[in-house]
């Protein structure tokens, strides 16, 4: 009898009953944002964020509320999982038609006033922003862009960048991302042999560095240019 | 109201203009207490499961004050419990990484060696635009400059440039640099000799004097900041 009014809302549920509510819908909200995407957390472009924001804490007050069932809660934090999933997904088939295009804001050192009305920035904003990307002074910004997430993405005039290799005449180097090879004392077995290395070069690299037992490393990576780095 | 001023936090069918004010002034409480244990990450770690968290928290805490029927009682239950599993999950994370990946999930590479990886952009469901957005807000507009792009967990875009745009280091044209230390230590603040701080780094006012009246500054009481910064080095700020 308990367990349905939990589920389906009464009257009268017991206190506990609302530590198993709270239960359920964090986990359906973890498996929901997981199903989502990572675009969805950090970048969420426009037609993401707010709406779910609101959405979940919709849910969040149905689940509190002892006569509104958990269920419905529920239904709405994966149904909206899923329109989220299909607007993503349509974002992937028809990029204009679901999200905002970049606007540029400044174009070739000049400020488009029209744009800048357009997307309600204000000169205050521009310049606010350019600073915090560490353009002080406009003669050294190229293009600055309205990004659809909202975000200022300045893009500096290549004299006024610091100086590339290639620039000074360097020859190239090798670039990769580093791997990891031991976390936490554990070696990655997978990512050695990915590389073409085994635990026998391992052992001898730490030995090199006065390490008999991977357990004693926290983190090693292999970088680019060849090193071991490790952190104790 | 037969239960005295405490019957506004309990679940009522009509609640009065003035209850609800008093349901603020809990609901305010309540939110202060729960910022002050919230997940600590560094700003912009966050990641999905950190989200279901603030989402439920934002509607849970103000839930009262959409319901008079919603009493406190279920809500700081509730509050409790996600606070337990939460904390429950990130510790579970730190210490497994298999658990992690479960829950977290990985980060994704978009970019590799130069090459935009299909496969992951549509698994991932990122599209071409965002992509470049995210290119351009790394300062990277050009892809030819990217030899590897990663999709974080927290749903950022991290790169790598090519070494050929990558900027020169003080290593790579053999300058001397000094390792900047952190951190620097205050020996005034706003007109104020700090001495716990001078003796800690084994010094003491007439040193400190000296200093000053080397830029011209002969009463330490106009200044507002002075101190040693990572490298040693003296440094101060009068006020204006």
């Amino acid at each position: 009898m308990e367990w349905q009014a939990i589920f389906n809302g009464s009257k009268d549920i017991p206190l506990w009953g609302f530590a198993i509510r709270a239960t359920l819908l964090y986990f359906a909200l973890i498996i929901g944002t997981r199903w989502m995407g990572h675009r969805q957390v950090g970048i969420l472009s426009g037609h993401n964020y707010l709406v779910a924001a609101g959405i979940m804490s919709v849910a969040a007050v149905r689940m509190v509320n002892a006569e509104a069932s958990l269920v419905s809660g529920l239904i709405i934090v994966f149904a909206y999982a899923l329109v989220n999933v299909l607007f993503s997904y349509l974002d992937l088939k028809w990029p204009k038609l679901i999200d905002r295009s970049p606007v540029l804001l400044i174009e070739n050192g000049q400020i488009n006033k029209k744009n800048l009305l357009d997307c309600h920035v204000t000169i205050d904003n521009l310049l606010g922003q350019l600073r915090l990307k560490g353009a002080h002074n406009l003669s050294e910004v190229s293009y600055a862009v309205l990004e659809p997430t909202g975000k200022i993405s300045v893009i500096k005039k290549a004299s006024t960048l610091p100086v590339s290799r290639t620039q000074m005449n360097m020859p190239p180097i090798f670039t990769a991302l580093p791997t990891l090879l031991i976390s936490d004392g554990k070696v990655e077995e997978e990512n050695l042999n990915m590389l073409g290395l085994d635990l026998n070069w391992l052992k001898n690299k730490l030995a090199e560095k006065g390490f008999v037992h991977f357990e004693d490393v926290f983190l090693a990576t292999l970088q680019a240019d060849g090193t071991l780095y490790l952190s104790v | 109201m037969e239960n005295g001023v405490f019957s506004v936090f309990s679940s009522v069918e009509k609640l009065s203009s003035a209850g609800y004010l008093l349901r603020v002034i809990g609901v305010a409480v309540l939110l202060y207490l729960a910022s002050r244990f919230l997940p600590r990450r560094s700003g912009g770690q966050f990641s999905s499961y950190d989200f279901a968290f603030f989402w439920m928290m934002g509607g849970l805490v103000a839930a009262p004050l959409f319901d008079s029927k919603i009493s406190f009682a279920y809500v700081l239950v509730s509050v409790a419990t996600i606070y337990i599993w939460h904390y429950f999950i990130s510790y579970i994370m730190v210490k497994n990484r298999t658990m992690a990946r479960i829950i977290g999930g990985t980060a994704i590479p978009l970019v590799l060696g130069g090459k935009v990886i299909k496969e992951n952009m549509r698994k991932a469901l990122f599209p071409l635009e965002m992509l470049f957005s995210q290119l351009r807000q790394a300062d990277a507009p050009n892809i030819a400059e990217v030899e590897a792009a990663v999709l974080e967990t927290n749903g950022s875009v991290s790169i790598l440039k090519k070494s050929d745009f990558q900027p020169v280091t003080p290593k790579e044209l053999q300058i001397y640099t000094q390792e900047a230390a952190l951190p620097s230590v205050v020996l005034i603040n706003d007109g104020r000799i700090i001495e716990e701080n001078l003796r800690k780094v084994n010094l003491d006012e007439y040193w400190l004097r000296g200093q000053l009246e080397k830029f011209g500054v002969f009463k330490p009481e106009s200044i507002y900041l002075a101190g040693l910064d990572g490298s040693g080095q003296f440094f101060y700020s009068t006020s204006l």
